[in-house]
């Protein structure tokens, strides 16, 4: 009797056991988890940290799209409100995800090619990486080319709705200019898949390649193991003209020693008047190395003439920390050719440390203003150096430097390393020791004054432009460019101001009279701290 | 929770992601495999078998000699002095491991307390006391601080019930007891002490998500010595499935997928020694934990391939008894020292073999050692009017960190404490005042009064009323991380400096009806920390631990214990607190605002028992300023034991005294539930276990 009772015992142990351990739950039954973010009166709070691109939408000038770092999204806004609105109606969607067998998980796919990234960058031989989001474009209203690096891309997305939008890839066929093995993501020409995004990577080859700390590279196995070669990363920007999209590749090898191999701007050919829209490596010449290391940004550029141009911003190797002495190679605004498809000139600018911010243009088209990566400054460039109609169709050797030692052509430097352009610093602003700050600069589309941000003093300065009106009369630095005031718009990156909103980046100015052409903020900006953030402030009249 | 930013030379910077490796071979050394840990189980494991076999234990009862859980205040320990007026409450770890909990589950039910945790059964969990950070709340193990020099934090989850005996932990101001550190509260963890009778317990247990623990313990006298032998097992897969957290604007995937890389094995073993050498005791502790766990960091980017180890090995000496005559004087009143030396060592290592673009691989091994000791004299007197008990304490500590990213750093520390106690009107009112000097090497010294007072006015009331300094001297890793570009320690940092108060009250029925045999808490408290270490942003891409400004806080805390009937108990508590920065009024991120925990048990508790358990959470703040947080959510878990050993038709030894079949549930209502923004914590999961005591 007791020994069947201790077997009736075990056996509903074992059930129980059985049953209970069996189920366990997934936590779904209640609500999916949200995390609740909360927007303050000037800012349109976002997640992620900090946003990695902020950029117009063409039109009246009341639109912008940001990006949202991760999950990864970009987001339209409406201008007009304070904070900033989403301008999509509905929920912005997630980038799909897919199960990846070669990676473990749900991964992202991201250029919906049916595979998740990770995977396909894991079988070419790339690990297993995703597309960190990055800079965008805004090619028109409903459409921006976005930047990502880590799975090397650039996707196309509807700033409306969040939603990625599909091109068909369409590489060019085989030719002693373009070998397919050195674009190993694309597919084979005339296959023409539909994705929403298009790989930037690409082998590059070069005798006599040195990184940015002077050593060799030399062969890579990935490339075809027999020339000196790397492939291209850290996609940084990308920049539409000519029917071209530009794509600035930044190829950082290794962060710790601030060691890069040369830059490059990689060239597709973009049909969009075809539906969907077509891009390809150009046949002959997608792959342009630029003079300096670290390539971050790309400007489009007409000439008064009319001839386009590409401006890059090359910031130089830039290493991590902070204080002086981070830099530790020279910057330049290159210039290339949109038609000829050239580096056809460079301005050199020193040990400055380009800002990864586009070149602001003023409105006729004089002076080119760019921010800084380690300094509280702004750096600028005189194009009208760039007028000249025989700038690299000569017989000179590309690119031409345009520093003034150049027999017949100009000196388009006009705020550089050693002669920058300094904002003010903000009395209860950190240490420079400490915070080692960076600036961006935008100039207003239909005036004449500028506005910089302070990374580190959560200031914008307001500049006013005072320009010749004849393209020829020499930019004089100490009268073209003059301090109006600075203001206080966010708190300083000081310990004390934690939690509070800090750290502004990028900058952006409506078009038109404020308090006449529209009411609210007329300058916009985004923060990365606490959390990211784009925030408006009213600078002009205000 | 540090997310990744992109800027600068376009390096993705988030805390300690850096891998560039091929495949998933790992880096970490093979100490771990085949050296200490196997040779410290073997050793236990022959000690242990050689105690079980020895002679038949002799019947004893599986007596509960303290309550589950109590409250006090003013009341010394040996293992811990509380001074009076300071409120602690005490757990008996015994007797709530047989329902299945954690030290967690436990440490959670304290008014005050909020518990963060990162995951499931096995995960590290932080402890918060009126809304302080973790690295505000030291550890202690029979009084010796267990928390690591490197981070000032304590992860408990390498520790098991099955050693413990008690758990104290103690609200408010206590850095004038336990110095450095001590600005939320203290925990001490007080070890099974070594029984009059041998006996031995064996426990098992299996849960979800592969999950299986054991334990066996066993305390006996050999001869002159006292002996208890512990060691406890632990190994989980870890691999529940959740939901991932989106953000509000949009674009977040929120797919149900399991937790990956999850897995953990820990062992733990403690010897304690216990002899009496005329009058006076000689204890000698040994406690030995050893982690192995997979780190797969935030849900939305889950690290498949990080690993952490981790060894620490506590050795604690102490003498402790009467004060020799010579010290006594001619004063025949008695007094008691104890002197002790302790020796702390922790070992970490972390890989992560995972790429990231431009980063530099991840294999980090660091060591620590602690030197604590410590003499202590007590004596009381009486005088006319009032008994007096008096203690005099000096400690030093010495702290030396080794790593293979950087430079070995050491440091000293010395500290002198005097206090007393002082009973009034026949004991109805105690008056504790105090004062710890206090000095580190770099540090500026530091002065810690208190001041403690409680009062019977009625047999059935007291009133409690504190104030205190209290300080943290910055962690080693907190000075001297290694700069890396993108993070770095700061030498510069100063200690944490904070006043704390509380004001309160505990109401016991006076009533003789056991329907109204109730004890009702109530406590308001307050506190001002000054230069507060965060790590945070402080250039572009750099992150480094600063003092940031004053933080607040604000707050009170009720319970109340009913126990109408012996196989009814009901207890309930709220806690809400306010911590915000004064220079901005944000809010701390990590405090819930509010919290209320209710636990129902009905059953002969000698016998069987079930009951239930719901915690209310209120919004949770995950960024500072308050602009990102987790919406209130209400948790359910409950348990059933029963002691098969009382079943007369079963056939079961006769040496065997009890034999607790339980089953935990947690998180009953299958609800999403996580306590930061990144880590997800398991869905509806069930715990079984056996116990047995011969």
């Amino acid at each position: 009797m007791a020994k069947e009772n201790s077997m009736q015992l075990f056996l509903a142990i074992q059930f129980l056991a059985a049953g209970l351990l069996g189920c366990p739950g997934d936590g779904s039954d209640g609500a999916s988890p949200v995390l609740f973010f909360s927007s303050t009166p000037e800012c349109r709070v976002i997640a992620g940290g900090f946003p990695s691109g902020f950029a117009p939408l063409p039109g009246t000038g009341n639109e912008a799209a940001v990006v949202q770092f991760a999950p990864p999204a970009v987001f339209g806004l409406n201008l007009e409100s304070e904070p900033p609105s989403l301008l999509a109606t509905n929920p912005v969607p997630p980038w799909p995800e897919i199960a990846s067998p070669l990676c473990g998980g749900n991964r992202v796919d991201s250029d919906l090619d049916g595979r998740a990234d990770a995977d396909l960058s894991q079988q070419l031989g790339f690990l297993c990486q995703k597309p960190a989001p990055g800079r965008l474009h805004a090619l028109s209203s409903n459409l921006v080319a976005l930047t990502t690096s880590g799975y090397e891309q650039i996707v196309f997305i509807d700033p409306r709705s969040g939603e990625l939008r599909v091109n068909a890839l369409a590489p060019p066929s085989p030719s002693p200019s373009f070998d397919p093995d050195d674009w190993p993501f694309w597919p084979a020409a005339g296959v023409l898949p539909f994705q929403s995004g298009f790989s930037t990577r690409a082998c590059v080859y070069g005798g006599g390649l040195v990184d940015s700390n002077g050593g060799a590279i030399g062969t890579n196995t990935r490339c075809d193991g027999v020339s000196d070669g790397f492939f291209t990363s850290f996609t940084s920007d990308v920049a539409f003209a000519n029917d071209r999209l530009f794509v600035s590749t930044a190829n950082l090898i290794q962060s710790s020693t601030a060691r890069f191999a040369p830059g490059t701007v990689l060239v597709f050919d973009l049909d969009s008047v075809s539906v969907p829209p077509r891009a390809g490596p150009h046949p002959t010449n997608a792959i342009l190395v630029t003079t300096g290391y670290n390539p971050t940004s790309l400007t489009p550029y007409t000439t008064p003439a009319g001839r386009e141009l590409i401006l890059v911003g090359v910031s130089g190797a830039i290493a991590l920390g902070t204080g002086p002495g981070l830099v530790t190679t020279d910057s330049s605004v290159d210039i290339i050719d949109a038609t000829t498809l050239e580096v056809i000139a460079t301005i050199p600018l020193g040990r400055a440390g380009l800002g990864f911010g586009e070149i602001a243009i003023d409105p006729t088209s004089r002076i080119g203003l760019v921010g800084a990566a380690t300094e509280r400054s702004l750096y600028g460039i005189d194009l009208a150096v760039l007028d000249d109609p025989t700038l690299g169709t000569g017989p000179q050797t590309l690119p031409i430097v345009l520093d003034g030692m150049t027999p017949g052509f100009g000196d388009g430097r006009l705020f550089d390393a050693s002669t920058p352009f300094e904002l003010p610093k903000r009395p209860d602003g950190p240490l420079d020791s400490t915070c080692t700050t960076q600036t961006s600069v935008a100039i207003k589309a239909h005036g004449f004054f500028a506005v910089a941000s302070d990374f580190c003093d959560g200031t914008i300065s307001q500049l006013d432009l005072a320009l010749p009106a004849a393209r020829t009369t020499p930019l004089d630095p100490m009268a073209v460019l003059l301090l109006d005031r600075s203001i206080e718009v966010v708190a300083p990156l000081v310990p004390t101001a934690s939690g509070e909103i800090r750290a502004p980046s990028e900058v952006q100015i409506r078009p038109g009279i404020p308090g006449v052409d529209f009411d609210g903020p007329d300058v916009h900006f985004t923060t990365g701290l606490p959390e990211g953030a784009v925030c408006g402030a009213r600078i002009e009249n205000g | 929770m540090t997310v990744p930013t992109w800027n600068a030379t376009r390096t993705c910077v988030h805390r300690g992601r850096r891998p560039i490796v091929a495949g998933r071979d790992r880096v970490l050394p093979s100490y771990s495999r085949s050296t200490i840990g196997s040779s410290v189980m073997a050793v236990y494991s022959a000690i242990a078998a050689m105690l079980v076999l020895g002679p038949p234990a002799t019947a004893a009862e599986n007596s509960i000699s303290l309550p589950e859980e109590m409250l006090v205040v003013g009341d010394p320990n040996t293992a811990m002095d509380v001074l009076a007026g300071a409120t602690t409450t005490r757990i008996d770890a015994g007797v709530r491991l047989l329902e299945g909990v954690g030290l967690d589950d436990l440490l959670a039910e304290v008014p005050g307390v909020q518990i963060r945790r990162f995951g499931g059964t096995g995960e590290p969990f932080e402890i918060s006391i009126r809304g302080s950070s973790p690295q505000q709340v030291p550890v202690f193990l029979d009084g010796v601080r267990i928390e690591s020099a490197l981070t000032s934090r304590s992860d408990l989850s390498v520790l098991c019930l099955d050693v413990l005996d008690e758990i104290q932990v103690t609200r408010g101001p206590g850095a004038a007891r336990s110095g450095s550190g001590a600005i939320g509260g203290v925990v001490n963890l007080v070890s099974r002490t070594p029984s009059a009778e041998p006996e031995t317990r064996i426990r098992g247990a299996v849960g979800n998500f592969g999950t299986g623990e054991g334990s066996l313990r066993h305390t006996r006298r050999i001869g002159d010595w006292g002996v208890s032998l512990g060691y406890c097992g632990f190994h989980t897969e870890g691999d529940f499935k959740f939901q991932r957290a989106r953000p509000s604007p949009g674009g977040g995937n929120s797919p149900i997928e399991p937790r990956a890389n999850n897995q953990a094995d820990r062992h733990t073993g403690i010897l304690r020694l216990d002899r009496d050498i005329g009058g006076t005791r000689l204890g000698l502790t040994q406690l030995v934990n050893h982690l192995d766990r997979g780190t797969p960091g935030a849900d939305s980017n889950q690290r498949f391939f990080a690993e952490e180890q981790n060894l620490s090995l506590l050795t604690i000496a102490r003498l402790d008894g009467e004060l020799p005559q010579i010290l006594r004087g001619h004063d025949a009143s008695v007094g008691n020292f104890e002197a002790l030396l302790a020796h702390r060592y922790e070992r970490n290592d972390f890989a992560d073999p995972e790429i990231t673009p431009g980063q530099d691989l991840i294999d980090t091994e660091t060591q620590v050692h602690s030197v604590t000791p410590r003499l202590s004299i007590r004596k009381s007197f009486d005088t006319k009017i009032a008994r007096l008990d008096t203690g005099l304490l000096a400690e030093g500590r010495f702290e030396t960190r080794s790593s293979n990213e950087a430079n070995r750093k050491s440091r000293a520390g010395m500290s002198i404490r005097a206090e007393l106690t002082s009973h009034w009107l026949d004991d109805r009112l105690r008056i504790s005042p105090s004062l710890r000097f206090e000095r580190f090497g770099g540090l500026d010294s530091e002065w810690i009064p208190g001041l403690f007072m409680e009062a019977d006015p009625l047999d059935w009331l007291r009133l409690k009323a504190s104030a205190s300094r209290s300080y943290r001297a910055p962690s080693f890793g907190e000075l001297y991380l290694p700069d890396k570009g993108f993070e770095r320690g700061n030498e510069n940092l100063k200690a944490e400096v904070a006043w704390n108060f509380e004001a309160g009250l505990i109401a016991k029925s006076p009533f003789e009806s056991p329907w109204l045999d109730f004890e009702f808490e109530a406590t308001w408290f307050g506190g001002e920390v000054d230069d507060s270490i965060v790590f945070q942003q402080i250039s572009r891409n750099t992150f480094s631990y600063e003092n940031t400004g004053r933080v607040e806080t604000r707050g009170y805390e009720v319970s109340l214990r009913w126990r109408p009937h012996d196989w009814l108990r009901l207890t309930a508590s709220r806690t809400v607190t306010e911590a915000n920065s004064e220079e901005n009024g944000s809010a701390v991120a990590g405090i819930a605002r509010s919290q209320t925990d209710g636990r129902l048990e009905f059953g002969p508790r000698e016998f069987w028992k079930l009951s239930s358990e719901v915690q209310y959470t209120g919004r949770l703040p995950v960024s500072p300023g308050d602009l990102v947080g987790l919406s209130s959510r209400v948790v359910w878990g409950g348990s059933a034991s029963i002691d098969l050993a009382q079943l007369k038709p079963l056939p079961l030894p006769p040496n065997l005294q009890s034999l607790w079949l339980s089953l935990r549930a947690r998180n009953l209502g299958n609800i999403a539930v996580r306590d930061t923004g990144f880590s997800p914590r398991p869905g509806r999961n069930f715990t079984l276990a056996l116990e047995g005591a011969f």
